[in-house]
């Protein structure tokens, strides 16, 4: 325990610079005016930054790469076979634009980034064991993401819940209802805080630092549940109107007092628990901004645009801070507009940039954080059944899933992902397993998409007018968002003409559609 | 095996003709493997039973004592030590059998029961803590097998998954799972329960053409695909593919296929998912799997709210049939001596009998046993009041008994992991019980 709160007290001392720097930096900033002028500065500022490093930037990505691309990225599926031909035909230079507008707009983007916050905020062990909960927090989630509701407001919501409301409050038991927990937690998810971090471990420091995250602690000292041994009842949320916290080994009560900020006392009005999170979702709250704008940054390009947003300014690059900063500016100044930040941050043309660079190999990658070229990132265990479902009859009702409201999980998918979940890392990081990658080989979900009796695209592919090329094509667009190769197409196409009747051509069918989505290209967003 | 697949033609399909010639495979032969090893191996059965098993109707009885409820005690081979009627084939193996009698944990909920006693750790949410299959088995594995190193059978973690997976070690270290039919032995006369590990053959019905056509369209898409990326993720999926494809060698389903054994073989160990699992287990310890879980009973089987003693007698006839014949099985081939065996579940039950005629969940003083490989048996520690509700002598915690079995296997009990967060987690925390080690 004693290790523990050293690293802490190490971590506050760098917070409170942090904070100090932020604020001083806040004022200087100017804000763009609008969403392309912000997106042209972004550019603007990593075009230098590779200037000076003399790299260039690679090609743009093809608009197959990049309808597949924003469609992963922005709402958790491939692109359908219909939307690619119609795309990779359009003549609209502002196609992409449109695209990246119209995902945002589509009900499957409320759905992922409810899905993406649930998985940021729960971990899926908590997850797993209280599914009904898991799944409520998921509802709550989206229909927040689908108004487009303000992020502080989604923060406050969720920190401050109370009542009858069933879902945030599973965030408070993942964490115990621990006072320390939350605090460790809230401060890494919503201020780019890590209390854990080990770099900082070094640190000196002194016994008010350790206070400070005392002091942050005592915040949720107040925080209980209802009875968490009914496994039926749902689980809510109360303050108790006294309870504190103590520096460890000691009777020493520690006072609220937010980071690198003043002491608190007991408001008559407000529980503890509101009045940080009031704190925290101030537009003033340099930290509270600059955290959404980086995590933001890190889901559309796989490696955040700031690296230890938590460390000492000095030890930050400046240039990616400053960057952030303005971003951080242009997030307020929006009034949190996170469907206003997806446009900027996906108009950029560094989020156009093909994944291919010729400077960059496995011996001697290039540096990530020059983004002259596009992070790939393994699809998610959600983002991979989604997508295979696409290609399956029971597409159908996932949609009326991502829509309804009932808290029931379609048990096929929980018990994929449950298979395919790997640790929380790096979103560029491919951790699966052998035994992975025999569920997707030889597993109940990529046997029915392929078998001809159930998948809906080989349906589809053996209507009577179809040709081999045409059938080639579809599977090839429908899966990896690309026409076929001439060898390929060659290939697929002689595997089908060398068939001797329809239920062998249906099975050449499923047998290409198999060796697609267990591609590597297919189990990449690019 | 209706389409069996000839491995040439699939390592071929997939490109691996030029590994097979230079190497013959990328893995030695199973047999030869473990010829290397004979020393160092150490494997570990856990015998799980979901729900939580009464220490007062097994391994801790109280004939004397109105709590002591319907069964009887048997004596053991081992003087004085005692077990309940319905486990008398085990009886006469007590000089392998260590009894703990005294262990006392903190949580009477199945779900985090059932964390805290597999992992040795409290659910917490700042930490996926693997569970104790998974952690032993990254530890025992020899890396010259391309058996999985950690095999559940038949395992029931939907109450809590996080009980049963790897955590933070990662998906390479999860268990492989074998599923069967369901159980049907409880209906009296019954089939054999049909084990098989999920997705290592291809689906039924898949034609040996279908399958050269699979494995050849997939190499032209890797090939086009990898050679002019150099990226280390996408050259790891592709790696991660071609091991798949040795999983799905036919040696590796001949290791899981009963049907090689013979019929009073299976019938000895039971027909059900149980008896028929711990037969897998020892076929899998014989190939050099160093971890091998079966579970006992379908859903909380052992969770008798109700009707405990006919529920119990039952379960025990399972028990005692599975896991006698495991002690004499791996006892003639010589591998009880390095084989350890842990039956436990996640916690006990009340020693007061309810109006129901079932006993509730009772974490405070419950009994697991140890057995085999690197443990004094013949013994019973720990000793609780007569009446059961309390311990008198010898309290034990979870981190003990995992610290216990750690070191019966000679894996270092604090080994550190170390979490993405970069905080190291040991084993089990807790001190080995030096009595019960040989």
């Amino acid at each position: 325990m004693r290790n523990l709160v050293c690293t802490l007290a190490g971590v506050m001392l760098a917070v409170g610079s942090a904070v100090a720097a932020n604020l001083a930096q806040q004022e200087a900033l100017p804000v763009p005016g609008d969403r392309y002028a912000m997106a042209a500065r972004v550019d603007e500022v990593l075009a230098a930054a590779r200037t000076e490093a003399e790299v260039q930037p690679a090609a743009v990505a093809s608009d197959g790469e990049f309808l597949r691309r924003a469609s992963l990225d922005l709402t958790g599926v491939v692109p359908r076979v219909s939307r690619v031909r119609e795309f990779l035909t359009d003549e609209n230079p502002a196609k992409r634009m449109d695209l990246v507008a119209e995902l945002l707009d589509s009900p499957r983007y409320a759905t992922h980034m409810a899905t993406t916050w649930r998985n940021r905020i729960v971990p899926a062990e908590v997850e797993q064991a209280n599914m009904r909960e898991s799944l409520a927090l998921e509802k709550w989630l989206r229909t927040r993401f689908a108004k487009n509701l303000r992020y502080d407001n989604i923060v406050g919501g969720l920190l401050a819940t109370g009542g009858d409301e069933l879902g945030p409050a599973l965030y408070f038991r993942a964490n115990d209802l621990a006072p320390e927990k939350l605090a460790a937690s809230t401060s890494e998810l919503f201020l780019g805080v890590k209390l854990e971090c080990a770099q900082c471990h070094d640190h000196p420091f002194a016994d008010w630092k350790q206070r400070d995250f005392w002091g942050l602690a005592a915040f949720f000292a107040r925080v209980e549940g209802s009875d968490t041994m009914q496994m039926q009842a749902d689980f809510r949320i109360r303050d108790r109107d006294s309870g504190e916290v103590t520096l460890p080994d000691s009777d020493e009560v520690v006072p609220p007092k937010f980071l690198g900020g003043d002491e608190v006392p007991d408001g008559r009005r407000q529980s503890r628990r509101v009045q940080l999170t009031i704190w925290m979702t101030e537009r003033d709250n340099r930290l509270f901004s600059r955290a959404a704008v980086n995590w933001a940054w890190t889901h559309l390009f796989g490696e955040p645009l700031v690296t230890a947003v938590d460390l000492p300014r000095e030890q930050q690059s400046a240039v990616h801070a400053d960057l952030l900063d303005e971003l951080a500016n242009y997030f307020v100044a929006t009034k949190f507009d996170f469907k206003n930040l997806w446009l900027v941050l996906a108009s950029t043309d560094a989020y156009q940039l093909s994944s291919d660079h010729p400077q960059s190999s496995s011996t001697d990658p290039l540096d990530p954080q020059l983004f002259a070229h596009m992070l790939p990132k393994p699809l998610t265990p959600e983002q991979l059944y989604d997508s295979l479902v696409l290609l399956s009859p029971r597409s159908t009702s996932l949609n009326t899933q991502a829509m309804g409201d009932e808290l029931q999980e379609d048990p096929l998918r929980a018990e994929f992902v449950r298979r395919m979940r790997t640790p929380a890392g790096s979103p560029v990081d491919f951790q699966a397993g052998t035994l992975q990658a025999l569920l997707l080989m030889n597993g109940n979900t990529t046997t029915e998409i392929t078998s001809d009796e159930q998948g809906r695209l080989l349906t589809a592919l053996t209507a009577p007018y179809m040709r081999s090329g045409q059938q080639v094509e579809t599977l090839f667009l429908a899966t990896l968002a690309r026409q076929p190769d001439s060898n390929e197409r060659n290939l697929a196409e002689q595997m089908l003409e060398e068939t001797a009747n329809d239920e062998q051509r249906t099975e050449a069918l499923s047998d290409l559609l198999w060796a697609l989505v267990n591609s590597t290209e297919f189990a990449f967003r690019r | 095996m209706s389409n069996y697949v000839d491995r040439r033609q699939m390592m071929r399909a997939m490109g691996l003709a030029t590994l097979s010639t230079a190497s013959a495979s990328w893995f030695a032969p199973l047999a030869q493997a473990m010829a290397g090893h004979s020393g160092r191996r150490r494997h570990c059965i856990l015998l799980w039973m979901n729900g939580g098993p009464s220490q007062t109707d097994t391994f801790d009885m109280k004939p004397n004592h109105a709590n002591g409820g319907a069964f009887k005690e048997i004596s053991t081979s081992v003087p004085g030590l005692r077990f309940s009627e319905h486990l008398s084939k085990l009886a006469q193996h007590g000089e392998h059998l260590a009894v703990i009698r005294s262990l006392s944990t903190k949580e009477g909920d199945h779900a985090r029961g059932a964390h805290v006693v597999r992992t040795g750790y409290a659910p917490v949410g700042d930490v996926a803590y693997p569970t104790m299959g998974s952690a032993l088995s990254k530890q025992l594995a020899l890396g010259d097998t391309i058996l999985p190193s950690y095999v559940s059978i038949a395992p029931q973690p939907q109450l809590n998954p996080a009980a049963f997976g790897p955590g933070f070690l990662g998906p390479k270290y999860a268990p492989a799972i074998v599923g069967g039919g369901p159980d049907a032995v409880a209906d009296g006369g019954q089939a054999m329960a049909d084990l098989r590990l999920e997705n290592i053959e291809w689906p039924e019905g898949l034609k040996p053409e279908q399958v050269t056509r699979r494995m050849t369209m997939w190499r032209t898409l890797e090939n086009k695909f990898l050679a002019s990326r150099q990226v280390d993720s996408f050259a790891a999926h592709n790696t991660l593919y071609k091991q798949a494809a040795e999983m799905m060698r036919p040696e590796v389903r001949q290791a899981f296929d009963l049907a090689e054994e013979p019929d009073g073989v299976r019938e000895r160990y039971g027909r059900g998912l149980f008896g028929q699992g711990c037969l897998l287990a020892r076929r899998l310890v014989e190939r050099g799997v160093p971890f091998v879980e079966v579970a006992l009973g379908e859903g909380l089987a052992w969770d008798t709210h109700a009707d405990n003693f006919r529920l119990v007698a039952n379960l025990s006839a399972q028990l005692d049939a599975g896991w006698s014949s495991l002690m004499i099985d791996l006892g003639n081939r010589g591998l009880l001596e390095n084989t350890t065996i842990v039956w436990m579940g996640e916690f006990g039950r009340t020693p007061v009998v309810n109006s129901n005629a079932g006993r509730d969940h009772f974490p405070n003083a419950w009994s697991c046993v140890l057995a085999g490989g690197g443990i004094a048996g013949g013994q019973a520690y720990g000793r609780t009041s007569d009446d059961g509700m309390t311990i008198e002598e010898g309290k034990v915690q979870i981190g003990d008994v995992l610290a216990t079995l750690c070191a019966a296997l000679g894996v270092p009990p604090h080994h550190e992991n170390v979490t993405p967060m970069g905080r190291p987690v040991a084993i089990a925390e807790g001190s080995a019980i030096g009595e019960l080690l040989a």
